[in-house]
């Protein structure tokens, strides 16, 4: 079996199902946030690994043992959880609920794409900057950015991009050890997998901009793309790294 | 140059500021209750970070620092802070200024002890048991369930069995006894992490780069840092770490990512070690102040060193 977890109003999640579905992997079960809500959940640690069984309220089950990869698109664990409990003690709960679902997610074997953070749990939200930053180490030309105490952070996202960078933009999509998107020089291509690889995130959505020469910029960057500007490129990709186990998570 | 930052009147930051001193080692604190008087602008470009940090009037380079360490507290806590009203200026400088410094920490080269990438480990404690094991450690038989029955049947087999919370908030680690055998019902409102008692010598060794610093915890409390409440006290005192011990701990830490940690053991009767824990912004001062282990010495040297 193979999980797509996502949010219910995730189109890009349900296009990918059904494209793995047609590439021959059988079956393929999508399982969004509200799904897990009121879920039954056992999740042991010990001696022998980890495992997880869970329960859906629809009479869906599935046990870790029978999970062959994971296209993990899920954001915050469900909030309908929540309203069982007394507002006092939500905060602790919804800190209680992050960490299960990041434990449970990494008990998953096989391929996970991508692996949870204490931000989000498909990835880390990381600030424009650092995105930048990992790129120049990854061999990725960006402008420069500045981060000041006068200025109010952006919120935190899955996804970035420079303000102002215009709707001229080229899209690869790095999944596992491939590059798929806009045609690009091998250099680019490669240096793309390099900073899906710093940044722990497998599946990983990146914007260009080229200027003059064909030069390449990053401009935006991020874990939770449109998987649909990939393509039928996209779902080969997907179904191989989620066959193969390549780009599981760390 | 170094940076500290956080309280210095909190014991382990104090206790890094008064060995840098002793050492001569150039160091600027910023008293996070001073926000009102620090200003921090970071320029990322083509993979260097440069920038300045403005502190009570003096500026300084940030591509002078060599080392960081950090006690920040939740900047929302600040008794400046709590009394302000949401929108008020003093509220939003705090906010950009904290998270300025988040960035800067996690794009500082040089030693940063730690960076909260790595902090991130330790929100889950049962993802960080699964890391734990892969590294070699033994853990305990953990549960995490919205099951009361899957509850029951782990008690029956483990017999005693402890409860505690799953994230990174402190909670007080509980035996489940009558009085909690009787309501649990109430996690089918919220998986909670039920974990096999291991009965045992607690030691907490602390890591510093390739250092170990071992310190046993003898207490009749299940939670030696809540013996006070039940009128018991603990019992601390310097533990002879082995070569292979240490190193497994050093190691465990390097590959966490994490350049300072508190790891906490339990060595059985039977000489079996258990991993609890491996905590990435461990308050150290507890246990050298109980046992004069220096261990605050070790992280000034261990900063100095990054220059």
């Amino acid at each position: 079996m193979w999980l797509v977890l996502c949010e219910s109003t995730d189109a890009p999640a349900r296009w990918a199902r059904e494209g793995l579905r047609s590439r021959g992997l059988e079956p393929v079960e999508l399982v969004t946030s509200d799904d897990l809500a009121h879920a039954r959940w056992v999740h042991r640690v010990g001696e022998e690994g980890a495992r997880v069984e869970v329960a859906l309220r629809d009479g869906r089950t599935f046990r870790s043992d029978s999970v062959r990869g994971t296209l993990n698109r899920l954001v915050y664990p469900p909030r309908g959880d929540l309203l069982l409990i007394h507002p006092s003690d939500r905060s602790y709960v919804v800190q209680e609920l992050m960490a299960f679902f990041m434990s449970w997610l990494c008990a998953l074997p096989g391929p996970l794409l991508n692996p949870p953070s204490p931000e989000c749990l498909c990835g880390r939200a990381r600030p424009l900057a650092e995105w930048l930053w990992l790129a120049a180490r990854a061999g990725l030309s960006g402008p420069p950015c500045r981060v000041s105490s006068d200025e109010l952070p952006a919120a935190p996202s899955l996804n970035v991009r420079v303000p102002g960078s215009g709707p001229d933009l080229r899209t690869l999509i790095v999944v596992g050890e491939r590059v798929v998107g806009t045609p690009a020089p091998p250099a680019i291509g490669d240096a793309c997998r390099r900073l899906a690889a710093l940044a722990h995130t497998p599946l990983l959505g990146l914007e260009f901009s080229t200027g003059p020469g064909e030069s390449w910029q990053l401009v935006g960057a991020g874990g939770l793309p449109d998987l649909r500007r990939g393509g039928e490129a996209l779902l080969d990709a997907l179904a191989a790294s989620l066959s193969d186990g390549r780009g599981a998570g760390a | 140059m170094i940076f500290l930052c956080g309280i210095p009147s909190e014991p382990s930051l104090g206790l890094v500021i008064e060995r840098l001193r002793e050492m001569g080692a150039p160091h600027v604190v910023f008293h996070q209750r001073r926000f009102a008087d620090a200003h921090l602008e970071i320029d990322v470009a083509g993979g260097s970070v440069q920038g300045t940090l403005e502190l009570d009037g003096a500026r300084h380079r940030l591509e002078d620092f060599v080392a960081i360490y950090t006690r920040l507290m939740e900047w929302r806590l600040l008794p400046e802070v709590e009394s302000e009203p949401p929108d008020s200026p003093a509220r939003r400088h705090c906010e950009k200024l904290h998270a300025a410094l988040m960035q800067w920490h996690e794009l500082a080269p040089g030693r940063v002890l730690n960076r909260s990438a790595e902090i991130g480990v330790s929100y889950s404690k049962p993802m960080q048991l699964q890391m734990i094991r892969r590294h070699g450690f033994s853990v305990p038989e953990t549960l995490v369930t919205n099951d009361p029955d899957e509850v029951r049947a782990f008690c029956r087999r483990h017999g005693r069995v402890v409860y505690k919370s799953a994230s990174s908030v402190r909670s007080i680690v509980t035996l489940v006894e009558e009085k909690e055998a009787g309501r649990l019902e109430a996690v089918r409102a919220c998986p909670v992490l039920f974990q096999q008692y291991v009965a045992g010598i607690n030691l907490r060794v602390h890591t510093v780069g390739r250092r170990a610093f071992a310190t046993s915890i003898e207490a009749s409390a299940v939670d030696y840092r809540y013996a006070y409440l039940a009128g018991e006290e603990e019992v601390l005192a310097e533990a002879g770490l082995c070569e292979s011990l240490a190193g497994r701990c050093a190691g465990l830490a390097a590959a966490f990512g994490l350049e300072f940690a508190g790891i906490d053991l339990i060595v059985t009767d039977g000489g079996d070690v258990y991993c609890l824990e491996v905590n990435p912004s461990p308050a150290f001062s507890y246990y050298e102040l109980h046992t004069g282990q220096p261990i605050s010495r070790a992280v000034g040297e261990y900063l100095a060193a990054g220059s």
